[in-house]
């Protein structure tokens, strides 16, 4: 942590508005990007991101200096991204992995690279969809944005092992899709 | 050559995820074993597809502007009783100091929980956890363990309900007096965001206080709550503890007196501090 980030930290923690905004300025789209990874949708994630920065602006007084202030971020992040999709998946009559093999079953295109493309894209957006919601989050972070195992165990409140089964769990079905 | 192991070191091989030796080895067979080169080579052909098709979407600045103007000023109490708030502070920042020692000692898992339920009639709290993998808690809140939970959750959950259900746990259950349960309780009354869980957390200062003297540290929480919060029942509750407790200061005839000749005031606030200036006074 910066002497800056650690300025920035004490000054939001006595209240100051513009030193949080100062934080999140460091992190807000990669955690967006991440909690997309969850939800699946923008206008869910941008939704589900505010909530997460109101609770981290309540909680800033909590925020303790043992992770950097973007780990903590993206930690209240994922379980709130979580705690979204867990009720999201109670209300919806047809899960969302069924939709998207529907989609893949109704597909007829012919066999041209571009289409090949086309064809592996939908695929693994399919098969990313049916993961579980700690496979794909575990992947996204590992995966799209080069977490260290050991900050995801973090960032997830889980042990380095169970990361790694996960990431193993994500990887394998994912390849499985492409084959 | 055990297939299954080789698959997971490869992945944690690609990721860089392999100590040192551990990826020597990796090499070592990688340059001897034409099966593990071939699947070695197939893991890099599929993730550099996945890396083509796996892109995070862009994000709009404009939307990111929108969410970083959410935080608001915090909450400031009437400029006559800055004193009283920085004794306070300095009591809250001890109390915060205590609970972290606290809860250091405990255990530093500290799991999101995802409810908390307690029954008052069997005095049973059940915690369940967001993380799916771990067992939801079960036992009587008057187990030191149970509490050591609680407290957890009271001044480190970053959902209100969550917090004000562990302290109105605390309220409704008949537990011993227990100096840690109270450090943690006067923290959050000191410091909690949310109104409801700092009412919770005086009422459970007041039945575990019900018979017995408050700590010093208590009082300056609680003389700096009656002033402060902008919650009337919070105030209500501090000063029905604060009465109650009946410790004869100077400080406190001071607050009272002060408090009671207040014609703003609330009219039960001013009304107990009346009655416990009859009793500190003997008129």
């Amino acid at each position: 942590m910066t002497p800056v980030d650690e300025q920035l930290i004490s000054r939001a923690q006595s209240g100051d508005a513009e030193a949080f905004s100062a934080l999140l300025s460091h992190s807000d789209a990669r955690v967006v990007q991440i909690v997309h990874g969850i939800t699946g949708n923008m206008p869910d994630a941008l939704d589900v991101f505010q909530t997460a920065v109101l609770k981290a602006w309540r909680g800033m007084h909590a925020f303790r200096a043992d992770s950097s202030f973007d780990t903590w971020l993206t930690r209240i992040a994922i379980n709130e991204a979580l705690s979204h999709r867990k009720k999201a998946t109670r209300l919806r009559a047809v899960p969302l992995d069924e939709e998207h093999i529907g989609e893949l079953e109704s597909s007829n295109d012919a066999p041209d690279s571009g289409l090949l493309r086309e064809d592996s894209r939908r695929h693994l957006e399919a098969a990313m969809a049916a993961l579980s919601d700690r496979e794909r989050t575990v992947f996204t972070l590992k995966h799209v944005h080069e977490y260290k195992i050991r900050e995801i165990a973090h960032m997830l409140d889980c042990a380095e092992g169970t990361v790694k089964n996960y990431l193993f769990r994500a990887v394998h079905k994912l390849r499985n899709a492409l084959s | 050559m055990n297939c299954t192991h080789d698959q997971e070191a490869l992945i944690l091989y690609y990721y860089d995820e392999l100590t040192a030796p551990e990826a020597e080895v990796l090499r070592a067979r990688l340059a001897q074993c034409p099966a593990c080169q071939h699947a070695w080579q197939k893991l890099q052909a599929d993730m550099q597809v996945m890396d083509g098709l796996v892109k995070p979407p862009p994000v709009n600045a404009s939307d990111l502007q929108r969410v970083r103007a959410v935080p608001v000023a915090p909450r400031q109490g009437p400029a006559r009783v800055q004193v009283l708030r920085w004794v306070a502070s300095v009591a809250a920042a001890l109390l915060i100091f205590v609970t972290g020692w606290y809860l250091g000692a405990v255990d530093n898992d500290d799991k999101w929980a995802d409810s908390v339920r307690f029954d008052s009639d069997t005095q049973l709290v059940r915690i369940e956890y967001e993380d799916d993998e771990s067992s939801p808690l079960t036992g009587s809140i008057h187990d030191a363990p149970m509490q050591r939970e609680l407290g957890v959750i009271l001044a480190s959950d970053i959902d209100p309900l969550n917090r004000m259900r562990a302290a109105r746990a605390l309220a409704h259950a008949r537990i011993a007096p227990n100096v840690r349960v109270s450090s943690v309780l006067e923290g959050v009354l000191a410091s909690d965001e949310n109104p409801v869980v700092r009412l919770q957390a005086v009422r459970a200062l007041n039945r575990l206080y019900s018979d017995r003297s408050i700590p010093e540290s208590l009082r300056s929480v609680l003389l700096d709550r009656v002033e402060t919060d902008a919650n009337t029942a919070v105030r209500m509750k501090a000063m029905e503890l604060l009465v109650a407790s009946e410790q004869v200061s100077m400080d406190t005839r001071d607050f009272m007196e002060r408090v009671g000749s207040d014609s703003r005031e609330n009219p039960y606030i001013r009304f107990m501090a009346h009655s416990s200036l009859e009793r500190l006074t003997g008129e």
